[in-house]
């Protein structure tokens, strides 16, 4: 498969009032590859993925995300030029159903204007009906039909997980960002959900990056490993270069690691 | 107990409670968009009401005089957006605050500086003029009749006198105030409108993902100030119409920023976080007010406590649930 270049971070440094939390980290994500990043805590990762996203503006550097470079980013401005994410610490609207949630997602793709929602007649009432389909079909390929009308406050921690992932996919993302996906999961939770990123990967030829602890999982479901470690990149490569890397070894899978 | 004075006292709290609630609602859009209390809601009253009545006063007929001031209202969100939650964005709460404050009392000085801070009446009544003959009208074809008839009905509601409904129900022997029953409609039906608009449309969707969390808001690509911008506006319209209803009984002056405060113990009681909690809040504001004025007042040496009662009634439900009846626990600005 020839391998293209869908977005490069090239030296990007970020520090909050003098605290470095990336120090010139440069590395590329190919079209269509999932990338897994990955070091001990505090080493900047989720830092990282806030940079893609646009929540923080590094102090140095560029991102290139689709053939067009940014030195400054916003969240809203990365969401409409193809980027969705989900959170650590999982960010859902805490009072609406399911389907509300993931149908947020479909925010951007919904054309009708203030005045046209204001009467509820004609684009708006069509609207709905096509993005309640779209929202149908991702409810039906999570698994989570029979919760669609439950406020998600009332669900267990794996499923709201899974509901976050629903809202993301609802923007149809060119790229995926995903902080720690499976963080907290039980064994069969976590086989689920690596089961749904590998397939959002194949089947909708979605970009992924996400953020995990779990080797088992991220050797298991990723192309492409960045490794880093006090802000700092210390190894990046395909995940049989990293597993041999001493470099990695010593700072992160040479620790027993525990959850 | 007299059955039929009880139930006077309660449709005439339930009448009243649907008012208190249309300002109330205008606090809870506000807070759940942008996270803080909005001190500035009395004068934004006091502003609409008195660029309506100086409009009348130079000529201009009642609806140009409402669109304009609606329009002046929707300008005004979009500047407060523009110019004080956009650059306060992620600042502490007590910042925000201060500048509702501050809007308030800006607010308050522009006001009676392009107008005036004389005392203005305003009778609605007076721009409906009299109503045409029913007898006379139904000659003219169905439409004109029916036309002549919702006249008239109007006519009716925003006269003074009351209505006595065993006219209508046999042996029902209540007094309502017509203008009450009229407040009553207007407001309900904007409520309605409101709750349908925030819960049905992709703007209200995105007014709730907001309220919930800012930062996955934004992830999904909602505009957080075209949000803010409307909330406002709509705040401001809002604004204009619960000004002119309450205008008609205590007249456009300062005493109108006053209204607002009837708001507090409705968004305390229903949580301030809530649309529904507002409108039931209302409600159980109003009907105990009344009712505390009917038959605890005697308790308390005679008249007057309907203007605290209602505090009180607030603070036995924040002492039992603090974030209100429908209140989310906690909410949290990122």
């Amino acid at each position: 498969m020839a391998k293209e270049v869908f977005m490069a971070l090239n030296n990007i440094s970020l520090s909050f009032k003098g605290v470095k939390a990336i120090t010139d980290i440069s590395f590329n994500v190919m079209k269509g590859e999932v990338c897994a990043l990955i070091g001990p805590n505090g080493a900047g990762k989720s830092s990282m993925l806030n940079v893609i996203n646009g929540v923080y503006t590094p102090q140095q550097g560029t991102i290139m995300f689709d053939g067009v470079s940014y030195t400054r980013m916003h969240p809203r401005l990365m969401a409409i030029r193809g980027i969705a994410r989900t959170f650590q610490n999982i960010a859902l609207f805490q009072g609406m159903t399911v389907l509300d949630n993931i149908m947020t997602g479909r925010n951007l793709k919904m054309k009708s204007t203030f005045w046209e929602q204001a009467i509820f007649f004609g684009r708006p009432y069509f609207e709905e009906i096509e993005h309640r389909h779209k929202v149908e079909e991702i409810i039906e390929f999570l698994q989570i039909e029979a919760i669609r009308n439950t406020p998600v406050n009332k669900l267990p921690y794996g499923l709201q997980k899974r509901v976050e992932l629903g809202r993301a996919l609802a923007m149809e993302p060119k790229l995926l960002l995903l902080d720690e996906p499976m963080a907290g999961m039980n064994l069969e939770e976590k086989k689920d959900m690596s089961c749904f990123v590998g397939e959002i990967n194949r089947e909708l030829k979605t970009t992924i990056v996400l953020i995990e602890h779990d080797m088992s999982v991220v050797m298991d479901i990723s192309d492409h490993v960045v490794v880093m470690d006090y802000g700092e990149k210390i190894g990046d490569g395909t995940p049989e270069e990293i597993r041999g890397d001493p470099a990695v070894i010593e700072a992160y899978l040479g620790v027993a690691h525990t959850e | 107990m007299d059955l039929l004075y009880f139930s006077e006292v309660i449709i005439s709290g339930l009448l009243t409670g649907v008012m208190y609630s249309l300002v109330a609602i205008g606090f809870v859009l506000i807070y759940k968009s942008s996270g803080v209390f909005n001190f500035a809601q009395g004068t934004m009253l006091l502003f609409a009401g008195l660029t309506f009545v100086k409009l009348t006063e130079q000529g201009v007929s009642f609806w140009y005089a409402f669109m304009l001031t609606m329009g002046a209202m929707v300008v005004m969100g979009i500047l407060i957006e523009r110019f004080i939650m956009r650059p306060l964005a992620n600042q502490s709460l007590l910042s925000l605050f201060m500048a509702t404050v501050g809007l308030s009392i800006f607010l308050e000085g522009f006001s009676q500086g392009i107008w005036d801070s004389a005392v203005h009446g305003l009778k609605l009544s007076e721009f409906l003029g009299e109503p045409p003959p029913i007898e006379a009208a139904c000659q003219n074809g169905f439409f004109a009749c029916v036309w002549a008839r919702f006249l008239n009905i109007l006519a009716a509601l925003l006269s003074p006198n009351p209505i006595f409904l065993s006219d209508y129900i046999p042996g029902f022997d209540v007094l309502i105030g017509a203008f009450d029953i009229f407040a009553a409609i207007i407001a309900g039906s904007m409520i309605i409108g409101l709750s349908i608009f925030f819960q049905k449309t992709k703007t209200g969707m995105s007014l709730r993902a907001v309220s919930d969390d800012h930062l996955a808001a934004m992830a999904v690509g909602v505009p957080l100030s075209r949000i803010w911008a409307v909330v406002w506006a709509v705040t401001g319209v809002i604004g204009l119409v619960a000004g002119l209803l309450w205008a008609d009984r205590i007249s456009v002056s300062f005493t109108l920023t006053q209204v607002v405060l009837k708001g507090l113990p409705v968004i305390l009681v229903g949580g301030l976080t809530s649309i529904p909690g507002a409108i039931i809040g209302g409600f159980i504001i109003g009907v105990s007010e009344k009712l505390g004025e009917i038959y605890v007042a005697e308790w308390f040496g005679g008249q007057g406590i309907e203007n605290w009662f209602g505090y009180t009634i607030a603070l036995l439900f924040i002492l039992m649930r603090p974030a209100g009846l429908f209140g989310e626990k906690e909410i949290e600005r990122v």
